[in-house]
């Protein structure tokens, strides 16, 4: 039945306008994304200068002989969302190499903002590792409870990739700095469907410590509750190159005998206009409604006085986006959807909560 | 096998990749990601729509939509579902537009016509296309081009198991029925 139905599909001729379609949609969606992120024009004219000195590495970047330089590789991956805009600035220089396989992988700066580490690396190889090579190996941080993390690398020329690693760390303490280790055992390669070609394997290691950046940390304990569903911003920790709000959500009984998965998001902007994009960390609890969470969000703006928050609640019974657990010892339990949960999902924001920011 | 299986995780783990990266608002890395499923966005539509330009407007709608709307996709391994249920509102809305407006469509006509060369297949686009309403239509094609269980189409189509699996079951009866008539007359 499935390839009758496939087959007959098939009759359907697609025609040679179907990918300009797309590409219109997409357009005009892009037309329309929000624009006026925080001093966009200052970070312009902050690339070009970052830059200056690395574009003829850009400019023929099949003629170059060696790695360009990229004075800021943090500005370079993020052309886009202005998140990582001050990282350079406050980042430990570390340059270190380890090559494998005939593969070089350079860790060049590294930055801990007292809750997520990002690393800048490179990397320079004899062979073609395609438009976007993949690392899967994640940082490791040393004494944290769990991690989550993210990663990103870009093609810069041949064989030659930038990219950055990021890992949030899930631990009680506020460390003052924390030892990372790095061992990657492969680079894949992907062909053009994404799905993933051969795989260098090798062995490239990395292990070093970085220090918190000054933070100036606040304590905010202000809430917001409706039906029973209570939204608590704990703190706020404030460092030159980002701020991360800790915020926790209380889900009473009846919202829990409806719904499976109760999340809380935050979007956040101040009282001069700026709206600050940010990364979820990740969050944990005691169970999966009483979560401790917390969102980093890019620098804030030195003459904001008050930020105000936005908690974006989300319901949702779903046999597919169920929760996973991660135990202990390593292994992942997923959620499943119990049965007496019906199917469905229901979002909504709570009240503002305004935070005075101490000065 | 477990090498098999590792690719496809690799891919999935790529696509994820792609997919924050579109959440951040890069238009190249989501049309990267559409295309692997613009025609099939465009044949699901068709089967809705019946003809060719609004079945383009359909897989333009989703594109914008999609993209406008990736920051809420919370999981991006279900990026193709999510599309899938976009594409299903999309086309039912434009469905639904139509039949205010009576259509004299010249390219509907002329695919009737070619069609009937196929009589003797037991399920033919056309009676899909036919016999069958928006709801049976999204249920059949979740169930046998996307080969979704019936607790997923539940899911996507946000409506219980039960009425996904007898709605199912109506649409096969009456494209069998269609069936034999056609056979009877056939003879």
């Amino acid at each position: 039945m499935g390839n009758k139905i496939k087959q007959e599909l098939e009759k359907i001729e697609i025609p040679k306008e179907l990918h300009e379609r797309s590409i219109t949609g997409i357009k005009q969606a892009k037309s329309e994304q929000p624009k006026g992120k925080i001093k966009r024009p200052l970070a312009v004219a902050a690339i070009l200068f970052g830059l200056a000195g690395a574009t003829a590495g850009f400019a023929f970047p099949t003629a170059a002989s060696n790695l360009p330089l990229i004075g800021n590789i943090f500005k370079f991956l993020d052309e886009e969302s202005g998140f990582y805009d001050n990282y350079k600035e406050y980042s430990t220089e570390l340059n270190m190499t380890e090559e494998s396989n005939g593969v070089k992988v350079t860790v060049n700066d590294a930055i801990f903002d007292g809750e997520s580490v990002s690393v800048t690396y490179s990397i320079e190889s004899k062979q073609d590792l395609g438009e976007e090579p993949v690392i899967f190996q994640n940082l490791d941080i040393k004494g944290s409870d769990g991690m989550t993390g993210s990663s990103q690398l870009k093609k810069i020329g041949e064989n030659k990739y930038v990219g950055i690693m990021t890992g949030s760390n899930f631990s009680k303490d506020d460390p003052e700095s924390v030892k990372v280790d790095w061992g990657i055992d492969g680079i894949s390669v992907l062909n053009e469907g994404h799905e993933s070609e051969k795989e260098i394997k090798g062995n490239w290691d990395f292990a070093f410590k970085v220090n918190a950046t000054d933070s100036l940390k606040q304590t905010i304990g202000k809430s917001v509750k409706q039906d029973g569903l209570k939204v608590n911003i704990d703190k706020i920790s404030m460092t030159p190159i980002s701020f991360v709000l800790y915020y926790s959500q209380e889900v009473p009984k009846k919202i829990r005998d409806k719904w499976h998965d109760v999340s809380v998001d935050l979007e956040v902007k101040d009282d001069r206009g700026n709206i600050y994009s940010g990364e979820g960390n990740g969050g944990s609890g005691r169970n999966s409604y009483d979560m401790n969470w917390s969102k980093t969000f890019e620098k804030l703006d030195p003459e904001a006085t008050k930020l105000i928050v936005t908690p974006k609640v989300l319901f949702r019974n779903s046999e597919n986006f169920g929760s996973a657990e991660y135990k202990k010892d390593g292994t992942v339990k997923e959620g499943k959807l119990p049965k007496k949960f019906k199917p469905g999902n229901k979002e909504f924001s709570l009240e503002d909560i305004v935070i005075e920011l101490e000065k | 096998m477990s090498n098999k299986w590792k690719s496809k995780k690799r891919g999935v783990i790529a696509v994820m990749l792609l997919v924050k990266k579109a959440q951040k608002g890069n238009d190249k890395a989501f049309l990267k990601l559409f295309q692997q499923h613009e025609e099939d966005i465009y044949r699901m539509a068709y089967v809705y729509v019946k003809n060719k330009d609004d079945a383009l407007d359909v897989v333009q709608e989703v594109a914008y939509q999609s993209f406008k709307k990736i920051s809420t996709l919370k999981k991006p391994e279900y990026f193709k579902t999510w599309l899938m249920r976009i594409t299903i509102n999309c086309a039912i809305n434009i469905v639904n537009k139509n039949k205010k407006v009576v259509h004299l469509n010249a390219d509907y006509d002329k695919f009737i016509g070619t069609n009937d060369e196929d009589i003797p297949l037991s399920l033919s686009l056309q009676e899909l296309i036919d016999m069958l309403t928006e709801d049976e239509k999204s249920i059949v094609l979740l169930r046998f081009y996307h080969n979704h269980s019936f607790k997923e189409i539940a899911e996507l189509l946000n409506i219980p198991l039960g009425t996904a699996k007898s709605t199912l079951y109506r649409a096969l009866h009456k494209l069998r029925k269609e069936y034999k008539e056609g056979d009877i007359c056939g003879k």
